[in-house]
């Protein structure tokens, strides 16, 4: 009897503390950003460009670049989504491309810019936004196609009878019942899909890699960020280190705080 | 009495399977009466109801065999069955409409709810849309309820609001037939009470036929009743006969709950 | 309860509440015939009472319908079963009825014109009607207080019929001292007056079932 009280109490010990040790490494990282971070940041990193020392072109620009991404990334991911769940069902074609798409969220991100540099940046001459935007909507593609088909899963098929029942065709009753009733979900899954590409820096460093010059034309190098990071990071000037430590606390709380709104709001919407 | 509907020698085998589930279905549905289908989980009453709005359609792979007739007011039918293109499935689920065991709103206003299927069907005025959303609503005794807030969400509504909007939805197509496949078993007793009186008030208007594991359900709302026994149809006569004094054991056994 | 079944137990009422007129009716024109001396009425309450059972089996027939339909409970329940029990008294009432009016028939046919009606045996018919004119109103009645009234007035024509029953038997057995030729008449008269006094009885019974039906407690009759 005492065996299993002291296992049992040595169980939960072991769990517990290993949940604080990741909680304490998430804290360190927080906790050093804020602190290197948040000094270097002040009013002119946030209202000049990156060849005068500030980050406001690239900022503009990872999350135009998000966007681009989203906008080609989004629309085939849901389409490819609503074939899985509504035509696909169970077969086994769809559950192939199902496997598919799990893989391609694994792969390496860095793998992808180069695939897009080859088919992309070459031919052009030289990097451009576009390559960069369609790298990033390439990842996000698995991502969204992953969270729209769960998403639709979870409408319960009365739905889509009810909606047959009344002579919608199975077209109607998918995008104005189906797609409706799924649709916090969807967003959701899109939001996360923005969260995830926002931060990534491989696939940007051979598609459109970075440009000092605060700019919105998407077919020459673009600003980006995490690009930025990478490259003040490297230089040996403290002034450009501690732009790398400004545009990383800028950039991770972003990201926090996309994440966080995004599931609260989830969250509320399900309670109701 | 006129028929509305009429079932003729009919087979229905789901897809991949080996064996037919329904063998042989000979059953007429009087226009304008309540025709109840009752009988012990999977005798293939729900499969038989959902044949006539052919809904099995929405999954592929299904067989029939034998005849479904639908009649119209010149007394003129024709076999359901027959039906291979979407739009003659679409005109056909217009007339023959269906209401399912769990309430089913939209997500949408209680409104749009209403004007889902006036609007497929090709209704764009505002005024005739209006006055069919508040006649329907008022025919499933809904309206009261529900007049000050139709635009508000569907899903505020209770269980069984929800139950009553939906035939407000159906009956809005003014159908000729009302599928009901167990309306109330997943209502509290009184939501249970309204939707039966409301049933009963409907067979005026349209032919009403009811699936339903609750024999007092049937005996207290249906004109006929059909008992059904894996996947055959053991009997089918007036209500009162079969309750009172039906001819099979089988049914007999049944309805003084020897067997479930 | 659904409508229809309200429906169907307001119409057994009905059934119940025109069959037992038919009892009132058929009495009334004995009343008359033997106040007259006109068997051709007597015979019209023989008539109106002829399908007598095969109503009586039709109401049996419709509430076990209802019955079986409906599965009502509670007080639903006992309203139902009341009216079987009722229409089986108002049965009952109606074969003393008749089988009164063939003894007026035979009566009216020895009779000699003058002899007066006895005025006891009328104020019994009287009370009689009366009694099943009370038992009529409280097959409808869904009053409580008003059941009541009903309740004790019925008992007060009973009685009223069990004195006039007594005097009647009185007279009768004097009448046999001094005339022992009509004995037999006189005995069979003093029978068939012995089985209408039944009917105020059942009139009590038929009072008290309104009141099952009303207000449940104990079935005694």
């Amino acid at each position: 009897m005492n065996r299993r009280l002291f296992l049992n109490k040595l169980v939960m010990a072991l769990a517990t503390g290993a949940a604080l040790i990741g909680l304490g490494f998430l804290f360190w990282i927080l906790g050093v950003l804020l602190f290197k971070g948040v000094s270097s940041i002040d009013w002119s990193v946030l209202t000049h460009d990156l060849v005068e020392k500030g980050l406001r072109n690239v900022i503009v620009g990872q999350f135009a670049l998000a966007g681009a991404a989203t906008l080609i990334g989004v629309p085939l991911g849901m389409l490819a989504g609503i074939y899985l769940r509504e035509y696909g069902g169970a077969s086994r074609f769809a559950n192939f491309i199902r496997n598919l798409s799990d893989v391609m969220m694994s792969a390496p991100s860095i793998v992808i810019g180069v695939f897009v540099y080859g088919i992309l940046v070459v031919p052009h001459g030289g990097y451009f936004g576009w390559a960069g935007a369609i790298a990033l909507g390439i990842m996000m593609i698995p991502i969204v196609v992953s969270t729209t088909d769960s998403m639709l899963s979870l409408v319960p098929q009365e739905l889509r009878e009810a909606g047959i029942a009344l002579g919608a065709s199975k077209a109607q009753v998918i995008l104005t019942i189906v797609i409706k009733a799924a649709k916090v979900g969807l967003i959701t899954g899109i939001l996360l899909a923005f969260a995830r590409i926002v931060g990534e820096t491989a696939p940007l460093l051979f598609t459109s890699a970075n440009n000092d010059y605060f700019t919105l034309n998407m077919d020459q190098q673009f600003p980006s960020l995490t690009v930025s990071i990478y490259q003040l990071a490297t230089f040996p000037d403290q002034r450009s280190i501690d732009l790398a430590w400004a545009g990383s606390v800028i950039l991770t709380f972003l990201v926090l705080f996309i994440n966080i709104t995004t599931r609260y709001i989830f969250r509320q919407r399900k309670i109701k | 009495m006129t028929l509305a509907m009429d079932t003729k020698d009919f087979y229905f085998t789901y897809a991949g399977a080996t064996e037919p589930t329904l063998k042989g279905i000979n059953m007429p549905i009087y226009a304008h009466k309540v025709t109840a289908l009752i009988g012990p989980s999977g005798c293939g009453k729900s499969t038989l109801l959902r044949s006539w709005n052919r809904i099995h359609d929405v999954y592929p792979g299904n067989k029939y065999e034998g005849e479904v007739l639908l009649y119209d007011e010149t007394g003129g039918s024709t076999n359901i069955l027959s039906y291979t293109k979407e739009d003659e499935l679409i005109k056909l689920r217009q007339r023959v409409g269906m209401i399912f065991q769990k309430p089913t709103p939209f997500p949408m206003s209680i409104y749009d709810n209403i004007a889902y299927g006036l609007r497929l069907a090709g209704i764009k005025s505002r005024s005739e849309l209006d006055g069919r959303v508040e006649k329907a609503l008022k025919g499933a005794a809904i309206w009261n309820e529900v007049k000050d807030r139709l635009k508000q969400s569907a899903m505020g509504l209770s269980g069984g609001q929800q139950q009553r909007l939906c035939i407000a939805r159906a009956v809005a197509l003014k159908p000729e037939v009302l599928l009901f496949d167990e309306p109330t078993s997943a209502l509290d007793p009184i939501s249970t009470g309204a939707i039966e009186e409301l049933i009963s008030e409907l067979a005026s208007e349209v032919t009403v036929a009811i699936v339903t594991h609750n024999m007092q359900q049937a005996s207290r709302i249906s004109d006929f009743t059909a008992f059904m026994y894996l996947g055959d149809l053991i009997e089918f006569d007036k209500t009162e006969k079969i309750f009172v004094n039906p001819k099979e054991k089988l049914t007999e056994d049944y309805i003084t709950g020897r067997f479930g | 309860m659904l409508s229809k079944f309200e429906e169907a137990i307001d119409k057994l009422e009905e059934e119940v509440y025109a069959f037992g007129k038919l009892d009132e009716e058929a009495f009334v024109k004995i009343i008359e015939a033997v106040r007259e001396k006109d068997s051709a009425k007597a015979e019209e309450a023989r008539q109106i009472l002829k399908g007598n059972h095969k109503a009586n089996a039709r109401i049996d027939m419709n509430a076990i319908t209802t019955l079986a339909l409906y599965a009502p409970e509670a007080s639903d329940l006992r309203r139902v079963v009341a009216q079987i029990k009722i229409a089986s008294e108002l049965s009952r009432i109606g074969d003393y009825i008749r089988s009164h009016a063939k003894s007026v028939l035979q009566e009216l046919a020895v009779q000699e014109e003058e002899e007066e009606i006895d005025s006891t045996r009328d104020a019994f018919y009287q009370s009689t009607l009366r009694a099943l004119q009370l038992a009529l109103e409280s097959i409808r009645e869904r009053d409580s207080d008003a059941l009541d009234h009903l309740s004790r007035q019925i008992n007060v024509e009973e009685s009223k019929c069990d004195d006039f029953v007594a005097i009647l038997e009185k007279n009768m057995v004097s009448r046999i001292c001094s005339n022992p030729d009509h004995a037999d008449e006189v005995v069979s008269q003093l029978h068939v007056i012995r089985k209408l006094e039944r009917i105020s009885d059942r009139c009590i019974n038929i009072v008290k079932l309104a009141r099952y039906a009303l207000e449940g407690g104990k079935l005694k009759l």
